[in-house]
């Protein structure tokens, strides 16, 4: 039951991806249908969770009033996918680079995968409920969302110490719908389920975007060096929200990419898509909220730059308008629900300042921020290292329409960092216990967003032109046929 | 530019593509290393199940009082205590002299302890009466005075 309870949530995604991604090229068909799968996988979870959590306030969050709810969108979508079905032309898009190596590298990249599952089966057996933080606060408060009655509103509640109340109920709101689907509360099925799916969805969209914009050979090569990340393979199976949140800003970030790339007056739905992911990352973590800003901040200036300010204003309502409904319901959580200034936990300005103008501070966060770095992979396979490699052999290849996504990728993630850094200079927290336990989960809220970046920056593996065709005719044949004409 | 040559390139690539199956493996072999070493580090497997006869006394609206000989402050004592919440969530736990504490205080003790005589050293000095012991280091009390 827990499986199907996923696959509805997909399937609504899917749907929900498929219709407003309309006029998406698709070539290679198998990676534009795997690409709406995995996008589909996180707005699916995003829009059934957000609708449990209406369910819940209305107080009609019984089983049957959600299956039929989700059951109902489904065959609406489905019904408005098949009715545009035929919008989904083929557009003229140069093919991908061929490369004879690719079955070889996607042989090492199914390898690869293949340790994964083995990997995250094997820390499943042993440690079924997660890490810290599954059990201290994410699946906890989904447990408080099953209380009967008015009660789910414990979930927020402010005698939950230490297990942050204020923090927005994307995961858990799903993992309690998935419970609740199930019939089986408080098992480890379903957020284990919700982490591999996230998992999955995070390697097929960046796999899947690759193929679509730079070959199958850069789609494999970008796997490869995703999974040599290794404290981000390692949090797969923790069951917290930074792979989802993770998941939310490569999907933002491909559906930037695609459509500067493809149109240069993208559709509305897709910029209502790249809104409505931003906001969901908004709804899974505080951290979501900063992406949601910096991204639109980001894509709106750029395209001002590019496009003017008129078409800046366009693009940015509809990007608006996608995000609206998951920071419709972020700002009813913390006006109704949440415990009022548990984000800002009593501080005052003076003394946020004070932490602010300590060098000290600033000394232990960049040594921080540099050893995690170097912690981000294993010793010799480590990450950057299999990047300088690939920039050796591959050098850089940066297409003029990739150029703006580039730009607005590159940004939004800087400012996450610097959003970063300030919250670890400004909180109250003991600075290294606070950069201790997060800054891996920080790194791997941006790690796939930046390999997808790296492999648009990078040229693609292909094979060379044919011998042929670089020949220089021989001397005495260009003499022979200048004297025939 | 000159382009590099078939060689370089592909020696590259298989270089990417080794090393990122080493990192894997690595990982791979570290994971089952640990996860021998310490299953279900925190032990949250095992609550729900020693939890589960004090859970039918607590009602699920319940605030409930905390009490435990291992410290909040180490590891040990706040996964103790998370362990407790998750397992009986949907009631929650607070510590014994949290002023929304209710009548009903849950004894968490490790195994190490006599159940016994700490279950007696706390009633005495915190003013609490013994409901139930439920063996598995799990008692349930309730304050001296209360209904």
């Amino acid at each position: 039951m827990t499986a199907l309870a996923l696959a509805l949530a997909a399937a609504i995604g899917w749907l929900a991806v498929r219709i407003l991604l309309a006029g998406l090229p698709r070539r290679p068909r198998w990676m534009a249908a795997t690409l709406e799968i995995a996008l589909g996988i996180g707005a699916g979870v995003a829009i059934t969770s957000s609708l449990f959590f209406v369910l819940l306030a209305a107080g009609a969050a019984q089983r049957g009033v959600v299956l039929g709810v989700e059951a109902a969108l489904l065959s609406g979508l489905a019904a408005i996918a098949w009715r545009r079905r035929a919008s989904h032309a083929e557009e003229a898009v140069p093919p991908p680079p061929s490369f004879r190596w690719n079955w070889l590298l996607a042989l090492a990249a199914g390898a690869g995968i293949a340790l994964i599952v083995a990997t995250q089966v094997d820390t499943a057996r042993a440690s079924p409920h997660g890490n810290w933080d599954a059990f201290a606060t994410w699946n906890l408060r989904a447990k408080f969302l099953l209380a009967p009655d008015g009660q789910w509103r414990n979930a927020a509640s402010e005698l939950l110490t230490r297990t942050h109340p204020e923090y927005p109920l994307l995961l858990p709101g799903f993992v309690a719908r998935t419970w609740r689907l199930a019939g089986e509360a408080a098992t480890p099925a379903a957020p284990l389920g919700t982490a591999w799916l996230f998992g999955g969805a995070a390697i097929a969209a960046l796999a899947a975007a690759l193929a679509l914009v730079r070959g199958a050979g850069a789609a494999w090569l970008g796997c490869l060096v995703l999974f040599s990340g290794a404290s981000y393979i390692d949090q797969i199976s923790w069951q917290y929200a930074d792979i989802p949140l993770s998941v939310y800003i490569l999907a933002t970030t491909i559906i930037v990419l695609l459509s500067w790339r493809y149109s240069d007056r993208p559709r509305a739905g897709w910029l209502a898509l790249a809104g409505a992911l931003a906001g969901s990352a908004a709804w899974a973590k505080n951290e979501g909220l900063a992406f949601f800003v910096l991204s639109l901040a980001c894509y709106a200036l750029i395209t001002w730059r590019s496009e003017g300010a008129a078409e800046s204003i366009r693009r940015g309502r509809w990007w608006l308008a996608g995000g609206l409904p998951f920071l419709a319901l972020l700002a009813a959580f913390h006006l109704f629900l949440a415990p009022s200034g548990a984000a800002l936990r009593g501080q005052t300005s003076g003394a946020v300042l004070a932490r602010l103008a300590d060098p000290g501070r600033y000394a232990a966060v960049a040594g921080a921020f540099v050893t995690g770095a170097l912690e981000w992979g294993r010793g010799v396979s480590h990450p950057a290292i299999l990047l300088g490699i690939l920039a050796v052999a591959l050098r850089f290849d940066i297409a003029r329409r990739h150029r703006p996504a580039l730009w607005f990728g590159a940004a939004t993630l800087a400012l996450m960092m610097v959003a970063y850094v300030g919250i670890y200079l400004a909180s109250p927290d003991e600075l290294s216990w606070l950069l201790g336990g997060s800054l891996q989960r920080l790194y791997a809220q941006l790690w796939p967003a930046a390999v997808l970046l790296a492999f648009v920056a990078l040229g693609a593996p292909s094979d060379p032109p044919p011998a042929v065709a670089h020949a220089k005719p021989h001397k005495a044949a260009a003499k022979k046929a200048r004297s025939k004409r | 530019m000159t382009p590099r040559s078939s060689l370089v390139v592909n020696s590259a690539l298989a270089a990417v593509a080794l090393l990122s199956l080493y990192s894997l493996l690595d990982l791979y072999q570290a994971t089952k290393f640990y996860n021998q070493q310490q299953p279900d580090p925190y032990r949250i497997g095992y609550q729900a199940p020693r939890f589960a006869e004090a859970m039918k006394m607590l009602p699920p609206d319940a605030v409930v009082g905390y009490v435990s000989n291992l410290d909040f402050g180490e590891i040990r004592g706040s996964s103790a205590f998370f362990g407790a919440q998750f397992a009986l969530a949907p009631r929650i736990v607070v510590p014994n002299d949290h002023p929304a504490s209710g009548p009903l205080v849950l004894g968490n003790f490790s195994a190490d302890v006599e159940t016994s005589d700490i279950s007696s050293r706390l009633a005495r000095e915190q003013g609490l009466r013994v409901v139930r012991d439920f063996d598995a280091g799990v008692v349930l009390f309730r304050k001296e005075g209360a209904k």
